[in-house]
């Protein structure tokens, strides 16, 4: 018994043992954390005293044109003030107002890094709103931009050819970059005193992104994509630190820059020279760096810039501020420094990392997070939420639950592989749209939450044409097509054929979906049983995202069932619908869609300015689509945003023109909530 | 004993050796080009964004560069290639262009990896073919395979420094003499001149012939297998696909906190429950605390973890606040705790994911003792240790204990391997990013540098776990010999 008690007692030493070590240990990181707090608070005193000493100067005043040479007041400013943050928005928020709250959200998935290219919808959102750019567009509304880091934006033409057209850009001088935090680097990372530094937004940090996205040496696709955007960029001048210059290229036919320019430059954002140009020690990456195109060239920068040591964080000089990601979540602050008061109404944002929507949901349940976007196949688990004692409890203490609905920027397809031949033929792919009953679907796979749709716009965008109705479910009409076509199930096996080139084909051929989503799965498992009663034998492959997105980048898929998430107008049908990308690699045209007067169309859409005249080549362009079936139009999703009742401002802006007149945009938008403290 | 023990370490690396080769080519036969084209919603649509361009064929060259996917898997001969099949190949990829997108772009890709060893042929391909289309071909291929990576980071030396400085100049002018589609014959001919005079600057990197030696040299050193085994010998086992700041060692120890509360914690607890539960089983053989303890454990066998784990969420930690998520609470709450909170802490976490991974193994290694209790039981010896008055614990630890710990020592021995494993479902439900979650991402996103890793560290656990299986069996049974 005695060996037992020294058994004992010797697990019970050691465990001891182990509890003091572990103490110490977080002892020492709390004196580490103090003495990073302490260098933080002395940064911030000092920061404050700065400000204070530039709000004393007049260098922050548009007005002040002794230290604004180049700005002209002949000019107009193409950046109009938004009467919705000058007005309506210090209204509804009183004088004393000040921002306060969490605003949890979840998100599924993690960001590998926070590279400023990465390309992850809901990342590149959190970076945009880290760093903010040029313009942004007026709440609820696209198209019309207000300043936002640049106060003027002027169109000049040079005396030495007035054909030309040239952007000039004034920038704020009250932006800055907030210094890195130590804190957000691993312990073995000896960052250099020159990151610890608050530094102006300048010209600089602009030609820089341009730089960086014109390098073709920079690997990350996003980089590739903006690319193609910024290309017809013909010259990028820096005059003075506040102010740079932008000349775009004229087609030699049109005589016109794109319709897309002024957009485009509104969207350009800084990156920040003081981080992005250096190693972690304190060293340029590119020692000689004097040469204009220095960044927009050199092969070892781009690949320096791919593995830089700051792609972990956000450098932020925008209204939010990155204050550091864990493997549960990232968190941002209220930039206190930034020039616009009313651009974060939060005190904090906390984004939650979630594997599932089942997960998010189960988070919002137990109040952990404020908003939470329901998935169809959650809505009798949330009706009985509702019902239950946990949630009458949270009512009580001002945790009830609202809800908005609105039909997103999206819509969901069959594409059909024009390549196959069973694709080729217009009739055949009429056909099939005719025998899938897209009512059927959104009533039984999706409970009612879906809208049908008739072509590649956003169903309630002005450039959808609204006299199209969608195709009918017709297996009568499709199965006349198909005979009309050739194709009959000779041998009786139950599947079509038809003699192509000496050669008995079956009409057979494979529906690629992701997995992972249970609405894909089922509407396609009902694609498959429906096809297979008249003859066409469609078999199901479900694959996980990295296949689905290499069969669609090779396009080596007969069919496949995706959805399209929608930017904002202007539309641009070219990346999609343009036959020079039919067979490019990668390009968002996996089917290979080609039509002569579409090409046309969008060249023409590239230059035409008049807004009539884009509606009817829109229009027009919707009717082909509309004719030539490429995809099976499946439908939009309407959405079931949940969020707790202290969550203020949020609403649908279209629905609110008493508010907004004019507003086009038809789902919430996030960054006009703010949260009441319970 | 000793001899045996030599002849094991030493089939150690042969067998290590043999499962690398073979997953290594099981990995390189999937494709292994990184995608960038799809995005997951939070609603989990697989959707993409339709204002995104495409990112052309040279952009995913210049990827797998980046990842390292230009070398052949095992041999390389793609320096012995003639130049009429080269010429041929050629002609046929510009007639794979009109027929079929994908085989034109996987040849395509396929020319640039091996162009790098082809330099010189390119250029008399360029300068002898009349097709314009053919020179361009070749030269965009030449400048592809003469673009080359620089050193990155800041810790090089002068003579890498200037090394890098000579790259980025090269590939700048390289960029500048790509054929255009708009290239007429003169334009392209002046290209080609300023290229051959390229090539003589850089001939001591891309020689004119390769030599026979050198020859050999590339066939069996320009590989990706050579390559990764020089690194794995150095026990440098690469960094993560879609971060190289990032060490896979480094991301594996991060997680070992989760893995050993997931795998290995239960593995040891199970295993000592097991033996009580199987020793109370049969020594109460056939009365009513084995039937119930049967009864229970069947039950438990049959419950699927996924049941268990969604039951226990909804039933036990939202109606009860039981936290559930994660391994700790929320780290900003967390960080102030002391060691005694945060210990409260991690095990009010752990809770319910420890219960749903010991259950299953608990249930069934009961089951496994209680067979092996009863054999050792119904021994001879066990009968007449019993009939001689030998005191209860003692006759039960040493006599019937030890005996029958033999085949749970094998079953645990076996599933040390699987530690590396995780638990995949209960990780996911749970939101803990441990080993499970770690390589389920890394086989999804083919990273193969950390699943490789997943299949050497897992075989080297098995491996030494059969060995200390063996060698416990001659302590526990002094009967095995091993001679």
């Amino acid at each position: 018994m005695k060996l037992w008690v020294k058994f004992f007692l010797g697990i019970f030493i050691c465990t001891a043992l182990l509890m003091v070590y572990w103490s110490s240990l977080l002892i020492e990181e709390k004196l580490k954390n103090l003495k990073e707090e302490m260098i933080d608070l002395k940064r911030v005193i000092q920061s404050v005293v700065d400000s204070q000493k530039e709000s004393s100067s007049e260098l922050t005043s548009i007005s002040s044109q002794k230290s604004r040479p180049h700005l002209r007041a002949d000019y107009p400013n193409l950046l109009i003030e938004d009467p919705y943050y000058q007005e309506i928005l210090p209204k509804m928020l009183s004088a004393d107002f000040l921002p306060k709250g969490v605003r949890k959200e979840a998100i599924v998935g993690r960001p590998q890094h926070l590279h400023p290219f990465n390309s992850f919808k809901e990342f590149a959102g959190m970076i945009a709103a880290c760093t903010g750019s040029l313009a942004k567009l007026h709440f609820g509304k696209y198209e019309i931009y207000a300043p936002f880091l640049a106060l003027k934006m002027e169109k000049r033409s040079p005396d030495e050819d007035p054909d030309a057209c040239e952007y000039w850009i004034h920038l704020r001088d009250d932006v800055f970059w907030e210094p890195l935090s130590k804190s957000h680097f691993p312990e073995n990372l000896q960052l250099d005193g020159h990151f610890l530094k608050r530094y102006p937004v300048t010209s600089k940090d602009y030609k820089f992104y341009y730089d960086a996205i014109m390098n073709p040496y920079v690997s990350e696709a996003k980089g590739a994509s903006l690319r193609r955007a910024y290309e017809d960029i013909e010259s990028f001048r820096i005059i003075d630190d506040v102010t740079f210059v932008i000349r775009w290229k004229r087609d030699s036919h049109h005589h016109k820059i794109k319709y897309n320019a002024f957009n485009l430059t509104c969207g350009l954002q800084p990156l920040p020279c003081f981080v992005f140009k250096y190693f972690a020690d304190g060293k340029k990456i590119v020692e000689d760096d004097q040469a204009e195109n220095t960044y927009r060239t050199h092969s070892i920068w781009a690949q320096n810039f791919s593995n830089h040591f700051a792609k972990n964080v956000i450098v932020s000089c925008g209204a939010e501020l990155f204050a550091g990601m864990t493997e549960e979540g990232i968190r941002f602050i209220r930039n206190p420094h930034f020039y616009d008061p009313y651009a974060s109404l939060s005190e904090e944002y906390y984004y939650i990392f979630k594997e599932s929507p089942d997960a998010i949901w189960q988070d919002f349940k137990t109040g952990k997070i404020d908003f939470c976007l329901l998935a169809p196949h959650q809505w009798p688990d949330c009706h009985h939420f509702l019902k239950s004692s946990l949630y009458q409890e949270q009512s009580k203490k001002g945790m009830k639950i609202h809800d908005v609905k609105f039909v997103d920027q999206s819509y969901f397809y069959i594409g059909w592989n024009e390549k196959k031949p069973f694709f080729e033929n217009k009739e055949l792919r009429r056909a099939l749209s005719l025998l899938i009953d897209r009512r059927r679907i959104i009533e039984q796979n999706l409970n009612e939450m879906g809208i049908m749709i008739t072509g590649p716009f956003a169903p309630y965008s002005s450039s959808s044409d609204p006299s199209l109705d969608p195709l009918p479910y017709d297996p009568d009409q499709a199965v006349f097509l198909l005979e009309q076509e050739g194709w009959f199930d000779r041998d009786g096996d139950g599947v079509r054929e038809k003699m192509i080139a000496d050669e008995v084909i079956p009409f057979r051929f494979t529906l690629l979906y992701y997995i992972k989503n249970s609405a894909s799965k089922l509407i396609c498992e009902y694609v498959g049983t429906a096809l297979r009663q008249y003859g066409i034998d469609c078999r199901l492959y479900g694959v996980d995202l990295p296949d689905l997105s290499r069969h669609f980048e090779d396009k080596t898929f007969d069919a496949l069932l995706l959805g399209w998430s929608l930017g904002a107008p202007p539309e641009d049908p070219e990346q999609l619908w343009h036959s020079s990308l039919a067979e490019t690699k990668g390009s968002s045209n996996a089917i290979g869609f080609a039509n002569s007067e579409v090409d046309e169309i969008i060249d023409k859409l590239h230059y035409e300015y008049d807004q009539k005249e884009r509606l009817s080549l829109y229009h027009r362009f919707h009717h082909i689509i509309h004719d030539e079936a490429p995809y099976t139009f499946l439908y939009a999703p309407k959405r079931r945003l949940l969020y707790r009742d202290y969550v203020r401002n949020l609403f649908i802006p279209s629905e609110r023109q008493d508010l907004i007149p004019g507003a086009a945009i038809a789902d919430p938008q996030f960054n006009v909530i703010w949260i009441d403290s319970l | 004993m000793k001899n045996y023990l030599m002849r094991r370490l030493l089939l150690l690396p042969v067998t290590l050796f043999a499962i690398i080769l073979v997953n290594f080519l099981i990995l390189n036969l999937a494709p292994l080009d990184p995608v960038a084209g799809l995005n997951r919603s939070s609603l989990d649509e697989a959707s993409r964004s339709s204002d995104e361009s495409a990112l052309g064929e040279e952009q995913f060259l210049l990827f797998r560069q980046h990842y390292g996917l230009t070398l052949p898997i095992l041999f390389n001969l793609w320096p012995s290639i003639s130049q009429e099949k080269m010429t041929q190949e050629f002609k046929e990829l510009l007639e794979t262009k009109k027929k079929s997108a994908s085989d034109y772009h996987q040849r395509y890709i396929l020319w640039g990896d091996r162009a790098p060893f082809l330099m010189s042929t390119l250029l008399k391909i360029a300068r002898e073919e009349n097709s314009l289309e053919i020179k361009r071909l070749a030269i965009n291929l030449f400048i592809r395979g003469g673009t080359r990576q620089g050193w990155v980071g800041p810790t090089i030396d002068e003579q890498k420094k200037q090394e890098n400085r000579d790259i980025a100049e090269s590939n700048s002018l390289l960029y500048s003499l790509k054929a255009k589609q708009s290239d007429n014959f003169a334009e392209l001919f002046n290209k080609i001149e300023q290229l051959a005079n390229w090539q003589k600057e850089n001939v001591f990197i891309f020689p004119y012939q390769f030599s026979l030696p050198k020859k050999i040299e590339i066939f069996f050193f320009e590989t990706r297998f050579f390559r990764y085994m020089s690194r794995v010998i150095s026990l440098d086992f690469g960094t993560l696909r879609l971060d190289q700041n990032k060490y896979v060692v480094s991301e594996v120890a991060k997680r070992i906190k989760y893995s050993l509360t997931l795998s290995l914690f239960p593995m040891l607890f199970a295993f000592i429950l097991a033996c009580f539960f199987g020793l109370c089983m049969a020594f109460f053989h056939n009365r009513w605390l084995d039937i119930s303890l049967n009864t229970i454990f069947l039950i438990l066998f049959s419950i699927p973890v996924f049941v268990a784990a969604l039951f226990l969420i909804e039933k036990v930690a939202i109606s009860r606040d039981l936290p559930y998520g994660g391994f700790h609470s929320d780290e900003k709450i967390y960080a102030y705790f002391t060691s005694f909170e945060r210990l409260k802490d991690i095990m009010l976490h752990l809770i319910l994911p420890f219960s749903c991974v010991i259950y299953g193994t608990l249930a069934m290694q009961s089951r496994l003792s209680r067979i092996s209790m009863l054999n050792v039981l119904r021994q001879d010896h066990v009968k007449t240790a019993f009939a001689k008055g030998l005191f209860l614990p003692q006759l039960l630890i040493r006599h019937v204990g030890k005996n029958a710990a033999i085949p749970l020592i094998t079953s645990l021995a076996s599933s040390l391997g699987l530690i590396l494993g995780g638990s995949l479902i209960v990780e996911t439900i749970f939101e803990i990013n441990g080993f499970g979650r770690f390589f389920y991402d890394a086989v999804v996103n083919r990273d193969y540098n950390v699943v490789l890793f997943s299949a050497i560290a897992g075989s080297f656990l098995a491996l030494t776990g059969y060995l200390v299986a063996d060698i416990c069996y001659t302590f526990l049974d002094p009967r095995i010999r091993f001679s």
